[in-house]
């Protein structure tokens, strides 16, 4: 053979591996109204950056007829890219094989892939389309989850993971995604759960389609499995990109500081919060309002919308941001919105990015179904999460700031670093309302019109103590602001925070309340 | 790149919703989780619903039986096993809802207590 015949014979041998399953489950796979993997990770990386590694890698299973069958890359493509020029890893389940199922060597490709992300400290993106295990390989297939799993706890808080759910993702297969630390889905394209709508028929006799059981839509509003929602495979790509962009490529990364770029001026953020604590507005236009380029992306937009968090910059920096909504359930703490808040003030510690807290919140939900779900075991994830990190903390209070809720949102008590209060701000043991009837129960109780001179305590505890100074007084708020310094002031904060020293101790790991 | 993030600002009305928090009530909107919550009842200890979805294999009482706690109820085949439930309290039973063979759904009522 000549070098010219062996040059032919490995490109026609790299042109059949990479037809995966041949033509009819490429097109199978279009009709799904999905892209092949090979699509996805062009659509996905900088043009031409993709470097496929363990093309010609084969399965060795033996039983059922597993002998013969020959399985192009096993189901599965790994390599390195680099997206907006900075490298990544990333793996992509191939469908049209065998319908992505997992194999021993299909499941060690992508643990090639995430120790390498891991030794080269870059992140690791994984696109999951696969029916699950293959069960003609047994235990060797759980073996091959178990490697995976074991990975994504490794290298979780040292490397982003970045899971994309674009098919199936059924049964173990789901616990590599939840392991990692952001979850992309796609409306009508992902499906998510343990056990598919078939198991749960024959087992229960509860009839429920895919989409309904575990679609985009159920695990963005209401598990909080996924973090990313996005419309077509194309979006969530570009979203990918997007978030790339704001967070560190590792835990020692400190590429992520840009130009500084101002506000969009068409906010006026002095008018954006009604002074009324009772009436809602959007607190996004509160962080647009300050964040360079009016940029933010946010992380689980559509689960427990009464907290918001994601990150944007402030004078080039990236922060996370961390807000109470008042547009969704008055802005509570409840089970949902501590569990997503936790976890990202978490991230952000995890990767050193300063955590920017908007207090805005009249407390705790109540009611029998908060307290059953546990919301003093989640709520106290908020506390822990604050308290344990030692990023900068800069919180800012626009309007409410009552009760627990006060002391769990980044207050000075939890070493905060800097505290600022809008003029607007009521920093009070709990609101006017309820303070005024228990203190002054007896007067209002015994008083010949009780109603007035229960709107008239209220009044009077309005004017004491709804407001900043009394915080102000004590140093638990270092600075009254007006709205519109509060970016100058933030831009200054994180700059003396540059070199904020953090006493290490011998404490292995804390024991938050998860 | 503007994403759909800040496009569904307006709110439908019927998604308004009164948050009352120490006594004062706040105008703001609903999120799908608080939508599909389910009121709180008081539970019921005389009827004893099914904890999980199976088939009844067995069941051990009849109506008018006195019963004692830790005494055998019935066995319900549920997740590949056969799972004993015996009676938590005291007590007489008034009414059997369910024979071997049923298919039950979890909170299905099986049995009550007079």
């Amino acid at each position: 053979m000549s070098t010219n015949e062996k040059i032919n014979a490995l490109n026609q041998k790299r042109k059949e591996v990479m037809l995966g399953g041949g033509e009819k489950a490429i097109q199978k796979q279009k009709d799904s109204g999905k892209l092949t993997a090979r699509e996805r990770i062009d659509l996905l990386v900088d043009k031409g950056s993709f470097n496929e590694y363990d093309l010609f890698v084969q399965h060795n299973a033996k039983d059922f007829g597993m002998a013969d069958k020959v399985l192009n890359g096993d189901g599965v493509i790994i390599g390195t890219a680099r997206i907006d020029n900075r490298p990544i890893c990333v793996f992509a389940q191939d469908f049209t094989v065998v319908g992505g199922s997992l194999g021993y060597m299909h499941a060690m490709k992508i643990v090639k892939i995430q120790d390498l992300a891991i030794k080269m400290r870059v992140p690791c993106i994984g696109i999951n389309d696969s029916g699950g295990a293959r069960i003609q390989e047994g235990v060797d297939s759980l073996a091959g989850y178990g490697e995976i799993f074991y990975r994504n706890t490794q290298a979780s808080g040292i490397i982003p993971q970045i899971s994309v759910i674009l098919g199936p993702c059924a049964g173990g297969a789901v616990y590599s995604p939840a392991l990692t630390d952001y979850v992309f889905v796609v409306d009508n394209v992902s499906k998510m759960f343990i056990t598919g709508p078939e198991v749960i028929k024959t087992v229960l006799g509860e009839e429920i389609s895919q989409e309904n059981l575990g679609g985009a839509r159920v695990h963005s509003e209401i598990t909080g499995n996924a973090h990313f929602f996005a419309h077509s495979e194309e979006e969530c790509f570009l979203q990918i990109r997007k978030l790339l962009s704001f967070i560190p490529h590792n835990n020692k990364d400190k590429k992520t500081t840009r130009e500084l770029e101002k506000p969009l001026d068409n906010i006026d953020i002095n008018s954006i919060v009604p002074l009324d604590p009772t009436k809602p507005y959007d607190v996004r236009n509160v962080i647009k309002a300050i964040s360079d380029n009016s940029d933010f992306i946010e992380v689980m937009e559509k689960f427990a919308q009464n907290i918001v968090i994601g990150f944007g910059r402030i004078g080039g920096k990236s922060v996370g941001f961390v807000a109470n909504q008042a547009l969704y359930l008055a802005g509570v703490l409840d089970v949902d919105s501590s569990d997503k808040a936790a976890r990202f003030i978490r991230y952000c510690n995890a990767f050193d990015i300063p955590v920017v807290t908007l207090v805005d919140l009249p407390g705790y939900l109540p009611g029998v179904d908060q307290e059953h779900a546990g919301v003093i075991r989640h709520g106290a994830k908020v506390l822990y999460a604050y308290s344990e990190a030692n990023v900068p903390k800069l919180t800012v209070i626009l309007r409410k700031a009552y009760g627990g809720g006060y002391i769990a949102m980044s207050s000075r008590h939890l070493n905060a670093d800097f505290v600022y209060a809008w003029p607007s701000a009521e920093i009070a043991v709990m609101g006017p309302q309820g303070a005024a009837n228990i203190i002054f129960r007896k007067e209002i109780a015994e008083a010949s019109k009780p109603d007035e001179m229960r709107k008239q305590k209220v009044e009077e505890y309005k004017e004491r103590f709804a407001n900043p100074y009394v915080a102000a007084s004590k140093g638990y708020v270092d600075e009254v602001i007006v709205p519109d310094e509060t970016r100058e002031k933030l831009i200054h904060a994180l700059s003396l925070c540059e070199n904020k020293t953090i006493v290490k101790t011998d404490k292995k790991h804390g024991i938050p309340p998860f | 790149m503007e994403f759909h993030h800040f496009k569904n600002n307006i709110m439908s009305e019927n998604r308004k919703l009164k948050i009352i928090v120490d006594d004062v009530e706040y105008e703001s909107f609903s999120t799908p989780a608080f939508d599909k919550k389910q009121k709180w009842t008081k539970p019921n200890d005389k009827i004893i619903n099914s904890i999980i979805p199976g088939t009844i294999i067995e069941v051990f009482v009849k109506k008018g039986d006195k019963v004692k706690e830790g005494d055998a109820m019935l066995i319900i085949e549920a997740m590949k096993m056969n799972n004993k439930i015996n009676f938590f309290k005291d007590g007489i039973v008034d009414e059997v809802l369910v024979k071997s063979g049923d298919i039950v759904a979890k909170n299905q009522n099986l049995i009550i207590l007079k």
